[in-house]
């Protein structure tokens, strides 16, 4: 394929021709995360993809091509295409998901305190909640603290049967227990399931998107074709050309395939590293062996990139540890500092119904190890008998893949679905809705500081919305200077719970809203870094 | 030699299109006993692949066709053991046996491995002494199967099950080793545990490779591989050691391979490094770095070694000597090897582009040493020539001569270049255990 001649019939929507007077870069912008992973929660990667894609794509000073790795070629998108892809997740077409709750009907879990309770609510301008739909007969008849066991007991014993299972039957079990379970809601409820909204990109003419898994970057492929008829297969960057990536996480962006091709044709890369949170001595363990795969992109990374911008000084840090440890050459790494900017609420947003008058404390991010969110759910049982502790936790973030033993912490608790509520979907609006009546945002981390997560972005929009914020030590607080949070050793778990009891008190006022960077403000320095490195290689 | 004298190689697997080590080892004893003028015939108790030939030469006795074939549990580490059973206790079987060895007419019996001795000593011939027995040793097996049995994870029940098993492998193979006529055994460290069990004579003759042809082979590369790419190679078969070997050897430091460099692997150890892979979930993370490149043909092969930029010898324990390692000498690719991948080749540690690597660290080190260097030193032909498959068999050769014709002065004989001239210095019980310069025999 000629890629000038691909390019050309590509002008007409990128307006490439008009603008290219030969003085700006031209810079190939990589949405490849952004188009694996449509669909799901806007953290990390995907979230600074997207974020600084929409500004650069508007960006005047350089001439961006969009595009996304499939099967090891780059596509290019169309421009128009590529601003639907980047339009932050659908708000009330996209329903937020209760994981391991049935939502429809609505079964109340945790009945709220007849009186007091409406003193310490915030004004959300909702009625108090009532519940919608009588409880069952069975219901009626079994106090809830012995249902909520029998459900905990219940929900292990399927784990445990599945765990033990072959692994060539082990999904059939599962589908035959989840087939079991819904045949006894259907008998007792007598309602039938709700059924599944396809996710939608706005504005695209196709009904709904394919969401591949990270796990097969070919499925972008199939993506591509279901939703994007107009992308075309290109070449690489030519010289003095740039390509700019964000896909340092998962094996969606084939960063040595880049690195390859970037020595052998003489293109320029800058890649955004939002953290680096490896230790720097990543030892072959066969017992884990998923370290061998953060080695590898990790290496992939230092390998990449002309220059590499971090969003803090800890992660560029640890970047060059890691770089000096494997006996790589220190990486041209830069800091920019660390922007956030929380999705504008729409009209239509609201709090999901389980969580009317209710009071809660807000978690981000992937449930996984590093989230250590073990601390809040021992936390949480331990204190949930007190009549004075009228806080519910919600976690919002997808279950990381293969982290079962985070993910069962949580869902054997016997407050899970009750008092601890796990939203697995969740609209950008809807968050930022979550973000503004959160009594306070969590973020226990890990105590092990090479599988700490840094949790900036989520942190800095609860600061961003005025919520308090109880952390652990371990990680890095971004943005100094700005930021007005609560650290605390995530191994002290006495500290935890009495920093939540401090914040059930009446009298505890959130933070003032604080002003952070705005993602324009990011995406102008890096479009400084690259115009910065077209100089130098024109030069 | 006068007259025609034959010989009747028993085994349990086939030898005539030879895949795997066991099956080269066979194969290259058969072919150099022919040139040396024997007849040859062949019986392989095995379960027979589409790729075998059947002929005049060698028959198979075809498991598919038992009764029963027991031994399927503990991972299939004691297959082999049963595999006689199997003849045995199948009257069709066991008569073919018969058949076969009375049509061959032994002037004397080679027995690789050890399994089918049972079967082997009823041979008319061998039961009147008028044939005797070699066995054709590639390992000690007990000690094999005990460490593949620790390398395979299995829980305690199993291992326990397994227990007495080793015991009769072992006491079986002593047995073996006893009665046989002569043992010939891979290295000196296996010689020196046949003849603590009582051995009559013991050579060794190791196990060597052949020349590959090289001419036009320069640069043709397999499409996986990204054009100017310089990768490290290796090959090898299923067999467990291989697949250990890679996985602590070489994987630890898989991630830290440069753009352009590959890992690439070839033959049965491949398939089972993909499936291991897979069950890892490290497929999509080694793309890039690993090409898996599954059996390929000796054209391929050939080609492989000769545009690498080094060959690995990741093999961390297993008995005998290693087929791979002669390969890799007899080429002038630089070489990083594990010290038990050079058992058997101890003359050859210090050949020029050799590196010796004990532990993932230095492995690794060595190999991306090697990949990022320029052109390997060159090995002389003549430093190497003594690794070829006829010079490591002449021993064998000669070793059956004396045996055949009766000659007792074998013992005082040069039977090959690795049994040192010990004129004059005779063995009371008859046998040949010398192994090296300076390295005597308990008995003498």
């Amino acid at each position: 394929v000629d890629t000038r001649l691909v390019l050309a019939v590509l002008d007409s929507n990128n307006r490439i021709a008009a603008d290219n007077n030969g003085r700006r870069p031209r810079v190939f912008i990589d949405l490849s995360t952004t188009l694996n992973l449509h669909g799901q929660q806007a953290t990390g990667a995907l979230r600074t993809e997207r974020e600084i894609a929409r500004q650069l794509l508007e960006e005047p000073r350089i001439i961006a091509i969009p595009f996304v790795f499939s099967a090891g070629s780059i596509r290019a998108l169309d421009r128009v295409d590529a601003l639907r892809l980047v339009e932050r997740s659908p708000g009330p077409e996209g329903p937020t998901r209760l994981r391991g709750v049935r939502r429809d009907p609505f079964i109340p879990m945790a009945a709220p305190a007849a009186e007091g309770l409406a003193a310490t609510l915030h004004d959300t301008g909702h009625e108090t909640f009532v519940p919608n739909t009588p409880a069952t007969a069975i219901h009626a008849a079994i106090p809830a603290r012995r249902r909520m066991l029998v459900r905990a007991a219940l929900r292990k014993l399927a784990r445990r049967t599945i765990d033990v299972m072959p692994a060539a039957s082990r999904e059939d079990v599962r589908l035959v227990l989840i087939h079991g379970r819904e045949i006894v809601r259907k008998t007792f409820r007598k309602q039938p399931p709700q059924a599944r909204v396809p996710v939608t990109i706005p504005g695209s003419t196709k009904a709904s998107i394919l969401i591949p898994t990270v796990e097969c970057p070919d499925e972008i492929a199939r993506a591509l074709n279901a939703t994007f008829g107009r992308c075309v297969e290109i070449g690489w960057p030519e010289m003095g050309e740039i390509l700019l990536t964000c896909g340092f996480y998962g094996a969606v962006v084939p960063l040595r395939l880049i690195a390859e091709a970037r020595e052998r044709v003489g293109f320029s890369c800058v890649a955004i590293c939002h953290e680096f949170p490896h230790d720097k001595k990543l030892q072959w363990n066969p017992e884990k062996p998923q370290g061998l795969h953060y080695a590898c992109i990790s290496m992939d990374l230092l390998d990449v990139a002309d220059r590499i911008l971090c969003f803090s000084s800890h992660t560029r840090s640890r970047l060059i540890d890691f770089a000096c440890h494997c006996g790589r050459a220190t990486p041209d790494a830069r800091v920019i500092v660390a922007h956030r900017t929380p999705a504008g609420l729409t009209a239509e947003a609201a709090l999901p119904r389980e969580l009317d008058c209710r009071r809660f404390a807000l978690s981000v991010g992937p449930v996984s190890r590093r989230q250590n969110l073990g601390v809040l759910v021992r936390a949480w049982e331990a204190l949930s008998d007190r009549p004075d502790f009228r806080l519910d936790l919600v976690l919002v973030g997808h279950a990381a893949e293969g982290d079962k033993a985070a993910i069962g912490e949580v869902e054997a608790s016997p407050l899970f679905g009750r008092r601890i509520l796990w939203f697995d979907e969740c609209p950008d609006d809807v968050l930022d809705l979550l973000y503004r009546r959160a009594d306070a945002l969590l973020y226990p981390g890990s105590a092990d500081p090479g599988i700490s997560e840094r949790c900036d972005l989520p942190l800095a929009e609860a600061l961003f919305a005025g919520v308090p914020v109880l952390a652990s030590n371990t990680i890095e607080v971004p943005g100094a200077g700005f930021v007005d949070a609560t650290l605390l050793d995530p191994g002290e778990e006495g500290a935890w719970r009495k920093a939540l009891l401090d914040l059930v008190i009446p009298t505890l006022r959130p933070s003032q809203p604080t002003q952070p960077p705005l993602w324009d403000t990011a995406a102008s320095e890096i479009v400084s870094h690259i115009l910065e490195i077209a100089r130098a290689r024109s030069e | 030699m006068t007259g025609q004298r034959n010989i009747l190689q028993v085994g349990t697997h086939s030898t005539l299109r030879p895949i795997h080590g066991g099956q080269q080892r066979s194969h290259h004893i058969g072919r150099v006993l022919e040139n040396a003028g024997y007849f040859v015939r062949g019986i392989a108790a095995c379960w027979r692949q589409d790729h075998d030939i059947v002929n005049d030469r060698e028959a198979i006795l075809d498991l598919r066709t038992a009764r029963s074939v027991p031994g399927g549990g503990i991972g299939g580490v004691f297959g082999d053991f049963y595999h006689c059973v199997a003849i045995e206790k199948d009257p069709h079987l066991r008569a073919e046996f018969f058949r076969l060895a009375q049509s061959a007419r032994p002037d004397a019996v080679l027995l690789e491995h050890p399994w089918m001795w049972p079967l082997a000593r009823l041979i008319p011939e061998v039961e009147g002494g008028l044939a005797p027995v070699i066995y054709n040793s590639q390992n000690v097996e007990a000690h094999l199967k005990r460490r593949l049995l620790r390398d395979m994870n299995l829980d305690a029940k199993t291992l326990a099950e397994a227990e007495p098993l080793l015991s009769m492998v072992d006491a079986f193979e002593q047995g073996v080793v006893v009665r046989a006529d002569a043992v010939t055994a891979c290295t000196v460290e296996d010689a020196q545990i046949f003849d603590s069990w009582g051995s009559r004579r013991t050579i060794i003759a190791g196990n060597g490779s052949s020349r590959r042809p090289t001419t036009a082979l320069s640069q043709p590369y397999p499409t996986v591989l990204p054009p100017n790419c310089r990768y490290a190679f290796t090959v090898g078969s299923e067999h467990q050691p291989n697949v250990t070997g890679f996985d602590n050897l070489v994987l630890p430091w898989l991630a830290m391979l440069r753009p352009g460099q590959r890992v690439v692997v070839a033959g049965g150890v491949s398939i089972a490094l993909r499936n291991r892979l897979a069950e890892r979930g490290l497929s999509a993370a080694l793309e890039g770095r690993l090409v898996l490149l599954g059996r390929v043909n000796e054209l391929a092969l050939s080609a492989l070694i000769e545009n690498a930029a080094c060959i690995m010898l990741p093999i961390e324990y297993g008995g005998g000597s290693n087929i791979k390692t002669a390969e890799a000498l007899l080429s002038d690719r630089p070489i990083v090897a594990s010290p038990a991948s050079m058992r058997g080749f101890d003359e050859f540690h210090n050949l020029p582009g050799v590196t010796i690597a004990d532990g993932p660290a230095q492995f690794g080190a060595a190999v991306q040493f090697a990949l990022a260097a320029g052109s390997p030193p060159l090995r002389s032909p003549t430093s190497v020539v003594a690794l070829t498959w006829d010079a490591m068999l002449a021993p064998l050769v000669a070793l059956v001569g004396a045996l055949i014709e009766g000659n007792q002065a074998m013992s005082n004989a040069d039977v090959g270049g690795r049994l040192p001239a010990q004129s004059g210095e005779g063995h009371g019980d008859g046998r040949l255990s010398e192994y090296s310069s300076g390295h005597r025999h308990k008995g003498d």
